[in-house]
């Protein structure tokens, strides 16, 4: 079973993506803060990673930065969270090494064939 | 002879007593012979029932265990034949004790005479077997025997095992089922069930009590263990005062005594209503009701939730529409502001120049005792707050002529003039103002013609002039001139502050004189330059309050100013905090409607799919609406880049007619694209597409009928389009027919630069007197079509927004009633074409 990291502070945005992961049979970590979202991705390593962008401690670029530096070949994926109004940030976040990015609102028709596009891109 | 001779009589007794025991003897053979024949008959008779006996018969040695007799069923049974059989003791055939408990065993029987247990034994093939057993002592010619009859219980053990399991999944499945399960019995046996359906209703209400029950049923109704709720009637349960309870009742009689899945308002043990889904299943025999199983699921908590989505839904709605309203009113405030706050800057800016101007010239007239010097910059000073380019200062000497003392712009030709021919006072433009001691000012070439009498200024062609009298004591001392050429014309304001200034340079011009003739008479110069001082210093402290005036004002609108910028960054803290205030709650809505819509949570029944699918659209439109708000107020605040890549014009149009392929298909309409080929475009991808989005949704809306045609081509006239666009009308018609590359540029020497983009429709369209409202935010033309349309009358304002100032392009709308409207727009291909070329 693939494990997935989620960095996200909004508990019903944590809840709606951890079920519907679940539900698609992925094994979920959470991590409500950047802080936290670090230190579970370097311990836990899991197979790839849902960053929310708003973050309350720290810049989800920074929680980038962050992990990017703590691997070997640098290729754990990293899906950015992004919100719709925010499109200045997805080149800034694509350019810093973010793998992929799905938007604010989470559909739950679509979500997971767009993670599961970007995911399968990295192959 | 008489002691050894018996007599006669003697002789016979004797006789007859050997007689007698002859008979007896007899008779003891005789009943010898019965009773041994009796013993063989009551012997075969035992053996035939030992022999014949259904259960199996042992006859064993006590002491060694061995078997003495078998009956064939006891042998046959154990799937020996009976020599086998014989060779066996008790430890070979059975199968749970030990030889050391078959010991004590047997001893336990001879000690209490009998024993009755169940064991297991163990056939010729390894087979088990369950058997009962009796087993009895007897004591046979001084030997210890005990018989055992056993019967073989194999299969009624099976039988018993199975109903036991069967019983325990039953309990098990009533005991864990997440539904709430429960037995109904009628109290009184049974009741007919042809008796009509009210009766029925009657009977239930009655007779019907609760008899079986699991756990969840009783925590449903809050209680802590099924055993409390047994022998409750329904009526405790499904309170007969909540009509759906009766209605569900007679459902379940009319439909033949079982229904499923029906809502029912059920009584806790605290009195409150909870909603449950309920089942229920009767058992009919021969026209009686026997009894009724029942289940049933609470859905308390989805009708609170949907209850409770429903609530922030209608909340939310509120207040995004308040808060639309306020940041409608604040924008309005913020407008009006800007535009206040505009003018007084730019009053402002006027009245610091004119400030520095006049401080200039009284630091001037206040320094400089030397004639030329103060004249000479005075005249530059005096251009410069008035913005002309010509003048000159004339003084008026004592034989009452004018004396040419500066000049600027002034043709060589006025100069020579007025040097060699003096200006009279009365005469010509200056003279009338220095006899009048009043400023002349003439603001066009005829009344300067009018007033001119000299030649050479006569044609200089000057179109404004102004004449300002140097007066102090009641004496003009010269005369300030100030001309253009141009068309230009001076503030009044302006000129009102040089006649203000005037007195100043007359006074500087009249204390200059005096000190030089102080050279020749200081004694008098010194009086008079005492008399000038004050008056001058009466002038300056008049000046200075003036100035001080002026500060305050300044002061008041800097404050103005202040207020504003906190105004402006409170509209802006007021739309990021809408953005996450109202979007972030409203993506959980959505989102967890989403997921209940699709099931992952469990079924949901037709109702509550319908509902929530009015949640969720709702909620995405509420979505749009507030999207939409920000959208506007990040382009009106400026904050809004574009971001700009390149694409293809094909995938961008793709993606709007894939956004409202479903809405189309439902309306039955055609949609009908057009595109020249391989257009590839350098702009902001993702705006382009919300303003395709915009018109192709709002042509879908006002169109009940026909086709929509979305079109594009190149062109490269952009000024030339749009008047072409404006005077004929058919020039773009819907219906599909190759597009020219561009019409009058199809030569390849022209550089294409823009691309127009229309959606055309056939549906309702717009009146003209409508037309201007288009593009206003929050309207929407009354229509027949409007109570049917959900819309935020921000559609078509964001989208021409966005097309002027992000796309830098234009938009043009075009309608005829009832014939269908043409939203064109037209943008340049390369947003960044100044940094790309």
């Amino acid at each position: 079973m693939k494990r997935v990291l989620v960095i996200e502070d909004n508990e019903n945005n944590l809840k709606l993506i951890t079920f519907i992961l679940e539900k698609h049979g992925y094994e979920t970590l959470e991590a409500v803060s950047g802080r936290e979202g670090i230190n579970l991705a370097l311990k836990e390593q899991p197979d790839f990673i849902l960053l929310d962008i708003q973050l309350p401690d720290m810049d989800g670029l920074e929680v980038l930065k962050a992990i990017r530096a703590s691997e070997v070949d640098g290729n754990l994926p990293v899906i950015a969270i992004t919100s719709y109004a925010m499109s200045g940030d997805r080149q800034r976040l694509m350019a810093a090494g973010c793998n992929g990015y799905i938007e604010k609102p989470i559909d739950p028709v679509t979500v997971m064939d767009e993670i599961e596009k970007i995911l399968k891109e990295l192959l | 002879m008489n002691d050894n001779r018996k007599t006669k009589k003697q002789l016979i007794q004797e006789l007859e007593n050997l007689r007698r025991r002859m008979a007896e003897l007899e008779q003891s053979e005789t009943d010898r012979q019965r009773a041994e024949e009796a013993y063989r008959n009551a012997e075969a008779r035992y053996y035939t029932l030992f022999q014949q006996s259904p259960n199996g018969v042992i006859l064993v040695d006590a002491k060694t265990g061995e078997t003495i007799e078998a009956n064939e069923t006891a042998y046959r049974q154990l799937g020996y034949t009976g020599e086998e059989f014989t060779a066996l003791t008790v430890k070979d055939y059975e199968a749970v004790e030990t030889p050391e408990e078959i010991e004590k065993h047997i001893q336990k029987v001879i000690h209490h005479g009998s024993d009755n247990f169940e064991t297991l034994h163990r056939t010729k093939s390894g087979e088990i077997r369950n058997v009962h057993v009796w087993a009895k002592t007897v004591q046979i010619a001084g030997h210890s025997l005990f018989y055992s009859i056993f019967q073989d219980i194999t299969e009624h053990k099976q039988q018993e095992e199975a109903l036991r399991l069967s019983e325990e999944r039953y309990r098990t499945f009533v005991k864990q089922s997440s539904e709430a399960i429960y037995l109904l019995e009628i109290e009184h046996a049974t009741f007919d069930t042809t008796l009509s359906t009210d009766e029925q209703i009657d009977r239930l209400y009655s007779q019907a009590i609760i008899r079986e029950c699991n756990q969840i049923f009783a925590i449903s109704h809050g209680y802590g263990r099924p055993e409390e709720m047994v022998g409750f009637r329904i009526g405790q349960i499904f309170p007969r005062l909540a009509r759906e309870n009766v209605d569900y009742l007679r459902a379940f009689i009319e439909n033949g005594h079982h229904i499923s899945d029906v809502e029912t308002k059920e009584l806790s043990r605290d009195g409150t209503v909870k909603h449950f889904l309920n089942s229920l299943v009767g058992q009919v025999e021969n026209n009686r009701l026997v009894r009724i199983w029942g289940g049933k699921q609470e859905i308390s908590r989805i009708k609170q939730a949907e209850e409770a989505l429903k609530k922030a839904h209608d909340e939310l709605e509120q207040r995004v529409t308040a808060r639309m309203e306020e940041l409608r009113q604040a924008n309005e405030k913020l407008q009006k502001d800007i535009k206040a706050r505009k003018q007084a800057e730019e009053e402002i800016g006027i009245i610091n120049e004119e400030l520095r101007t006049v401080n200039n010239i009284i630091a001037i007239v206040s320094k400089d005792l030397n004639v030329l010097e103060i004249l000479e910059k005075v005249m530059d000073e005096a251009l410069h707050i008035i913005g002309l380019e010509g003048g000159t200062i004339c003084l008026v000497t004592p034989d009452e002529t004018l004396d040419l003392a500066v000049h600027r712009e002034t043709s060589e030709a006025t100069i020579l003039d007025l040097t060699t021919n003096r200006i009279k006072i009365g005469d010509c433009l200056c003279g009338e103002c220095a006899r009048d001691h009043k400023p002349l000012i003439l603001r066009e070439r005829e009344a300067v013609l009018k007033f001119s009498s000299r030649e050479a200024e006569r044609r200089e062609d000057i179109r404004f002039h102004a004449a300002f009298p140097l007066i102090t004591g009641g004496r003009c001392l010269g005369v300030l001139c100030l001309f253009t050429r141009t068309n230009q014309k001076p503030l009044e304001r302006r000129l009102k502050l040089i006649e203000t200034v005037t007195s100043q340079i007359a006074i500087a011009l009249e204390n200059a004189r005096l000190y030089e003739e102080a050279i020749h008479d200081s004694a008098i110069l010194e009086d008079k330059v005492r008399e000038r001082t004050t008056e001058l210093e009466n002038s300056q402290n008049g000046l200075l309050t003036l100035i001080e005036d002026m500060k305050v004002t300044s002061g008041e609108l800097e404050k103005a100013n202040l207020r504003l910028q906190e105004l402006d960054h409170l509209k802006s803290m007021f739309i990021a905090s809408m953005s996450h205030e109202l979007r972030t709650p409203l993506n959980s809505i959505i989102g967890f409607t989403g997921i209940l819509l699709m099931g992952l949570s469990g079924g949901l029944t037709d109702e509550q799919q319908d509902q929530l699918r009015r949640v969720q659209t709702s909620g995405k439109h509420l979505l749009a609406l507030i999207t939409d708000v920000i959208d506007i107020s990040k382009i009106e605040a400026g904050k809004l880049q574009a971001q700009v890549s390149e694409f293809s014009l094909a995938s961008v149009v793709d993606q709007a007619a894939a956004a409202l392929k479903v809405e189309i298909a439902r309306k039955g309409l055609d949609l009908e694209i057009a595109l020249p080929a391989e257009v590839n475009l350098n702009t902001d991808q993702r705006r382009l597409l919300q303003c395709l989005i915009n018109l192709l949704s709002n042509a879908v809306k006002y169109t009940e009928q026909g086709t929509i045609c979305l079109s594009a081509r190149n062109i490269s006239d952009f000024g030339f389009r749009i008047s072409e666009l404006e005077e004929n009308n058919s020039e773009i018609s819907p219906g599909r027919r190759p597009l020219r590359a561009g019409g009058h540029n199809s030569q390849s020497t022209i550089k294409q630069d823009f691309i127009e983009i229309s959606v055309a429709d056939t549906g309702i369209g717009i009146r003209e007197e409508d037309l201007p409202l288009l593009f206003t935010s929050f309207t929407r033309l009354e229509s027949p079509l409007k109570m049917r349309n959900p819309g935020t009358g921000l559609g078509l304002y964001l989208t021409k927004k966005i097309t002027v100032e992000l796309l830098e392009g234009t938009m043009v709308a075009r309608s005829r009633p009832g014939v269908g409207s043409t939203f064109t727009l037209i943008i340049p291909k390369n947003l960044n074409q100044g940094e790309i070329q």
